[in-house]
This record gives structure tokens, C-alpha cells and sequence, in this order.
């Protein structure tokens, strides 16, 4: 893992939202990863060089639910710890995120600055433990 | 001795009364049988002290179906042995001891006719006048039972529901069975309600009802009704019409069973189209349906109808509500999407601008950032307004320092305006509530207040308490608003506009949900105005325990 530049993977099944964002976090400084639909990330393996640090993940995405994705990578050791956020445009997805484990959720549309102050602090608590 | 009957103690007599008659006071076989009496339509007799027939006239012999010969002279209960707990009977025996005049309604099973009887004290006995109510009676019947149907009908949209009330209600006074047909489709009945006063009848017909639908082909019966629209009337129900009517051995069987005597089938129709029909069948008690009993029930299947229009009109209202409130929902997630896109690069841009310090584009990128905020909340407002409108509204239970909130609030919105927002006052007491919600009713009242005083520099927010409540006001000093506008200014899609002076943007969501938003909480949101003086709005919220400071308030002992 490299401190210096954390990497992110984004899941999100709006092409727009993914460039945004990964504008946004590869300016911020962070190495990052997308994926469109959701595919294989809850098979998430060290195969390719490592696992990413942290997921921002949707909680809708076309075909596939995100929650069960992040339950599915909450319940699995290898995976267990790396922080999710989860982002969505229905508010009130809030609760449900938190009952299958992920650590944050951030209602879209959001301010820059508190997506990446979730993130920051996600990724500093786990540096610190 | 009876002098006259005028003499008759006790309101008014018929007017054809005949007046001054002189009689003798015992029975006189040899008075002739003629008597002006008999020119009264009402039944008249009088009695002696020992109840013995002294007079009666044609219209009272025809009541009570005997010769005169066999009553003139005879004890009441000698002629009449059943009547002796009669309410008849005891009535004259009370006016015989008493010799007071008495009114008492009663009913005469054999003729099914009910009567209004008139008893006055007269010498050495009573008289009697006995008026036949019973067509008034019956019609009082149908009234009442129209009106009592039409509660039923009005009582509910569900119309399967309130048409079965009213099938009920009509057995067994109006009819000894009534059945609800509906029609299901071009040719097809669906039986939705059988009433009768034996529930094992009930379920004998349901039966046979599933065994044999019913054959909307045959030349008569339902199947006629709905093709005409018209009702079928059969006053009279004749051995020899079921066999003529009956279309096999079986049926006919089935209708000796029943032992029909009358019958009327009447259509349910809508705008000129049969939705049903329903019947009434008179079997067990005999009765035989009048034309008066058919307007009745035509004025009901009316009545019925109309219900039965309502209901669906207002199924198909609330399908179409509910069919925009997806659509609101579906809409305003769909338009967040690519306002997110959007907010992320205009962010980016402003932050780096702002780091080459290049100013023009930071201002520039500033406005256009407070424009997807505008955009943002107008999603947000309508998505909330579907929300409230579907009754999906969720808030939290928290309980937080309602100040604290209030402080947060103006913190924000005075970042975005150069109005001097002042806070005072203060409240110790917490509330218990949704603090994201509460915030989105002070963001609202405050941005109201900026954007209707464009000519005043300054807001007052007042926080206040008292043993039950915490108060947040907040004042403007800017347009104000008419009286007319302030019992309307909470109401859904509401907007202040006049002609006089320049409208403000808008669509009227965000007091609706504030006012929703406050009174989910308990609360009240109200407003005080006065034109071109500017607007108070008081939040009030429930706040029933002092805020222990510091820890979580819990009473202890």
C-alpha cells in the first residue's frame, strides 16, 4: 500500500459522475480506479496489485444493488477492512447503508469538500490503527 | 247517555265527523243500519263500560272483517280473544278508567295495515276513529330507508363495501332478499352482494348462484335490465308465470323453493351505461311490491350508482396522484444525477481558480456554484413535496439543543447575504426531532427573509421558551403581505403574487414542507405580515423537559 497515494475505487453507473469524480480525486491527489456496474467488485481479489484503500460506492447501480456489494465485501476478511462510502441521491438510503456496513454515506449532490473530508477521515482512522 | 260527539272530550275530530247526532245509549237492533257514520272513511265504534260493541260503521267492520251482526252487542274480548295485550285494547281500557282522550298507532298483521287510532271518553263508554296510515307508513318506511341507504352509500368510497350495506339494510323491511349484480364485462355478472334475513338462505343462494350463473342471454330477468337499462317489475308472481319463466325443471324447482311472490330487478347505470342491476325478491312475508315500492327503488339504484361513479372516479384520481408522485420522485433522482456532475466540476474549476488566484472566474464560478445550489433545493423540495403528498416522510427522533441548530443555521445563510442577521433570546429546554429537517425549515424561513426584504439590511431571529416549548421567530423587514395571503402561504404550491409590484420566483413548496416539517414535530409554524412593514414567522415545537447540560437529559429520581 502506499501511503503517499492512496488508491480509490469508484462504483458508480453514471459515466458522468465517474469522470467527476475521478477528476475530483486524481486532483485531490488519490490514485483511482472506477468501475461502471458493479461487476466482480464483490469478488474483490489481491490479484492485480493490491486492493484499493477505500470504495465510494452507489447505492443504486443498473442491475446490481450496492448494498448487497458492500455487504458481500464487509463479510469477507480479505476485504473487511477497507472503508466504503456510500453515495446515493435518495436521502433516506442512509439507514439502509449503515445496517449493511458501510462506513459513511454522503447524499448526492454533495459539496466537494465534505466528500473528501469523509474520505480523508476514513482513510486516516485507518492509517492510524 | 251520549249526547253529541261533539261533546267528545280530545282534539280534533275528522272534519266529515257528523256533528250533533243524537244516539241511543244501548244497543238498539232496530236503529237503522244506515248511519252518517258510515260516510266516514276512518273505521269508528264505540264501546260501553264493559267494552261491548255499541256502534261501529262500514269503514270499522271492513277493518276489523266481521257483519255487524256479529259484533253489535258482543264483548270486545268475546269477539276478539287475542287482543286482550293488544296495545289497542289496553289503550281503550286506559281511556275507559282514566277518561282521557288517547292517540296510539298500532299494526294489524292479518291485513298488513297500520292504523292511527283516536280514543275519546264519551258518556257511559269510548269511541274509537281508526285512520288506515298505511300507505303513508310504508312510504315513511321507504324515506327513512332511502335516507338510512344513502348514509351507508356516503359513508364510504369503497363501493363493494357500501353496496353490501345497503343490500342489507333493505332485508327484511323493504324486501326478503336484495342482491347486488355487477357487470365484469360485455356479457358477464359478478354477484357482489345476496342479502337475507337467514344466513343459512344466504349461503343455500351463493351456492346455487355458483352452480348456475347467471344467463344474461335468457329473453327476461337480469339479463334484460342490463340490455334495456329499464326495470323489470313483477308486482305479482303467479305459480303459472315461474313455470312459464323457469327454463328447465330444475329451476322452477328452485323457484317454487324460494316461493317468490313479487320481485323488481333495477339497473345500476352510469352515464347511460348498465354497471349492474339490483334485485329484490319478496318471498316468505308475502308483501307485493307497489309502483311507489319501484320509484323507490329505482330512486336508490340511482343513488347507488352514483356512489358506485364515485368511487371509481376517485380510484382513478388516487391512481393518477400516485402516478405523479413516482413521477416527482422518479424525476428529481434522475435530475440529481447529473446536478452532482455538475456540482463536482464547477467545485473543482472554483477551487482551482482560486489557487491561481484568478479572481473574475472564482466570482463567476461562485455564482454559478449558488445556482446549483438553487437547483439542488428545488429537486430536493420537490422530492419532498412527493414525499409528504405519498405520506413517505421519514424523520428521526433525536433530541439536540434546538439553539445550537438555530446557530448553525444563521451561520450558513449569513455567509450568503449581506443582510445583518441578529440572533437573541434563549432556550435551555432540547426537542426531540429530525435535526436535518428542523435545519431545513430555519434554511428556508431565513432564505425566505433575505429574498423578500431586498431593501432591508437586517433579520432578527428571536429564540424564546416556556415550560412546554421552545419558540424560534424570525422577522424581516421587507415586503410583508396582504391578509388575504396569510392562511394560504402554507398551503401546497401557494404563491404570493400581486400586480402592484414585482414577483418573486418560485412554487410554493417551501412553506408547504416547512409547515409539514413542523407540524410532523408537534409544532406550529404561523405568521404575522403586514404589508410593505415585512413578516414574523414562529416556529413553535414541543420541548416538555429542561435541557441537563452536558449529558444525555434523562430524569432520573
Amino acid at each position: 500500500m502506499t501511503v503517499a497515494q492512496p488508491s480509490i475505487l469508484v462504483v458508480d453507473d453514471d459515466p458522468g459522475i465517474l469522470d467527476a469524480l475521478r477528476f475530483l480525486l486524481e486532483d485531490t491527489g488519490y490514485l483511482v480506479l472506477t468501475n461502471e456496474n458493479g461487476d466482480d467488485v464483490e469478488a474483490l481479489r489481491d490479484e492485480n496489485g493490491g486492493l484499493p484503500d477505500l470504495i465510494v460506492l452507489n447505492v443504486l447501480l443498473s442491475g446490481k444493488d450496492g448494498r448487497t456489494i458492500c455487504r458481500a465485501l464487509k463479510s469477507h476478511a480479505s476485504t473487511r477492512h477497507i472503508p466504503i462510502v456510500m453515495i446515493s441521491a435518495h436521502p433516506d438510503a442512509e439507514r439502509s447503508v449503515k445496517e449493511v456496513g458501510a462506513d459513511a454515506f454522503v447524499a448526492k449532490p454533495f459539496a466537494i469538500d465534505d466528500l473528501l473530508a469523509t474520505i480523508a477521515g476514513l482513510l486516516a482512522a485507518r492509517r492510524d490503527r | 247517555m251520549i249526547r253529541s260527539l261533539t261533546e267528545l272530550r280530545g282534539d280534533a275530530l275528522p272534519p266529515s265527523a257528523p256533528q250533533g247526532t243524537e244516539r241511543a245509549p244501548h244497543f238498539d237492533p232496530s236503529a237503522p243500519i244506515l248511519d252518517a257514520i258510515d260516510l266516514l272513511a276512518d273505521g269508528y265504534y264505540e264501546m260501553d263500560e264493559e267494552f261491548r260493541y255499541r256502534r261501529i260503521n262500514a269503514a270499522g267492520l271492513q277493518i276489523v272483517g266481521k257483519s255487524r251482526e256479529e259484533i253489535l252487542g258482543k264483548r270486545v274480548l268475546d269477539v276478539f280473544p287475542d287482543v286482550a295485550e293488544a296495545a289497542i285494547h289496553l289503550a281503550t281500557t286506559r281511556v275507559m278508567e282514566r277518561r282521557e282522550a288517547e292517540i296510539v298507532e298500532t299494526y294489524y298483521p292479518p291485513h298488513q295495515r297500520w292504523y292511527t287510532n283516536r280514543i275519546y271518553p264519551v258518556d257511559g263508554g269510548i269511541a274509537v276513529f281508526s285512520q288506515d296510515i298505511t300507505e303513508q307508513k310504508l312510504l315513511e318506511q321507504n324515506l327513512a330507508f332511502l335516507a338510512e341507504a344513502s348514509k351507508i352509500l356516503s359513508s364510504s368510497l369503497d363501493y363493494e363495501h357500501t353496496l353490501r350495506g345497503v343490500a342489507q339494510l333493505a332485508v327484511p323491511h323493504f324486501a326478503d332478499w336484495c342482491a347486488v349484480d355487477m357487470m365484469t364485462g360485455p356479457n358477464a355478472t359478478d354477484l357482489l352482494a345476496i342479502a337475507h334475513i337467514d344466513p343459512a338462505k344466504i349461503h343455500w343462494a351463493e351456492e346455487l348462484r355458483r352452480q348456475e350463473p347467471v344467463d344474461l342471454d335468457q329473453p327476461g330477468g337480469l339479463g334484460h335490465v342490463l340490455r334495456t337499462c329499464r326495470s323489470a317489475f313483477y308486482p305479482e308472481i303467479t305459480d303459472a308465470l315461474l313455470i312459464a319463466t323457469s327454463k328447465d325443471e330444475r329451476a322452477l324447482e328452485i323457484a317454487r323453493q324460494i316461493g317468490f311472490s313479487s320481485a323488481m330487478i333495477v339497473p345500476l347505470i352510469i352515464r347511460e351505461t348498465p354497471i349492474g342491476a339490483m334485485s329484490f325478491v319478496s318471498a316468505e312475508s308475502g308483501r307485493h311490491f307497489t309502483p311507489a315500492d319501484l320509484r323507490m327503488a329505482e330512486e336508490l339504484a340511482s343513488r347507488a350508482a352514483l356512489a358506485v361513479e364515485n368511487s371509481r372516479l376517485y380510484g382513478e384520481s388516487q391512481q393518477a396522484v400516485a402516478l405523479r408522485d413516482d413521477f416527482i420522485s422518479a424525476a428529481s433522482h434522475e435530475l440529481k444525477t447529473p446536478v452532482t456532475s455538475l456540482k463536482i466540476y464547477t467545485e473543482m474549476l472554483l477551487r482551482q481558480a482560486d489557487q491561481r488566484g484568478d479572481d473574475k472566474s472564482s466570482r463567476h464560478l461562485g455564482t454559478m456554484n449558488a445556482q446549483i445550489e438553487r437547483l439542488t433545493v428545488l429537486i430536493s423540495d420537490l422530492l419532498d413535496v412527493s414525499k409528504i403528498e405519498a405520506g413517505r416522510l421519514e424523520l428521526r427522533q433525536e433530541m439536540f439543543d434546538p439553539r445550537r441548530l438555530v446557530e448553525e443555521v444563521v451561520e450558513t445563510i449569513q455567509a450568503t447575504t449581506t443582510h445583518c442577521i441578529e440572533m437573541t433570546g434563549h432556550a435551555d429546554r432540547p426537542v426531540v426531532g429530525d435535526w436535518e429537517r428542523l435545519g431545513q425549515v430555519f434554511t428556508n424561513l431565513l432564505t425566505n427573509a433575505v429574498k423578500y426584504s431586498p431593501r432591508a439590511d437586517r433579520i432578527v431571529v428571536r429564540v424564546g421558551e416556556d415550560p412546554e416549548s421552545v419558540t424560534v421567530e424570525v422577522e424581516d423587514f421587507g415586503i410583508g403581505m396582504d391578509a388575504e395571503h396569510l392562511e394560504k402561504v402554507f398551503d401546497r404550491f401557494y404563491r404570493v403574487s400581486s400586480t402592484d409590484e414585482k414577483t418573486f420566483p418560485g412554487l410554493g413548496m417551501g412553506l408547504f414542507i416547512s409547515h409539514e416539517i413542523v407540524r410532523r414535530h408537534g409544532g406550529s409554524l404561523g405568521v404575522t405580515s403586514e404589508k410593505g412593514r415585512g413578516s414574523v414567522f414562529r416556529v413553535v415545537l414541543p420541548a416538555p423537559a429542561p435541557l441537563d447540560t452536558g449529558t444525555a437529559p434523562e430524569v432520573t429520581p
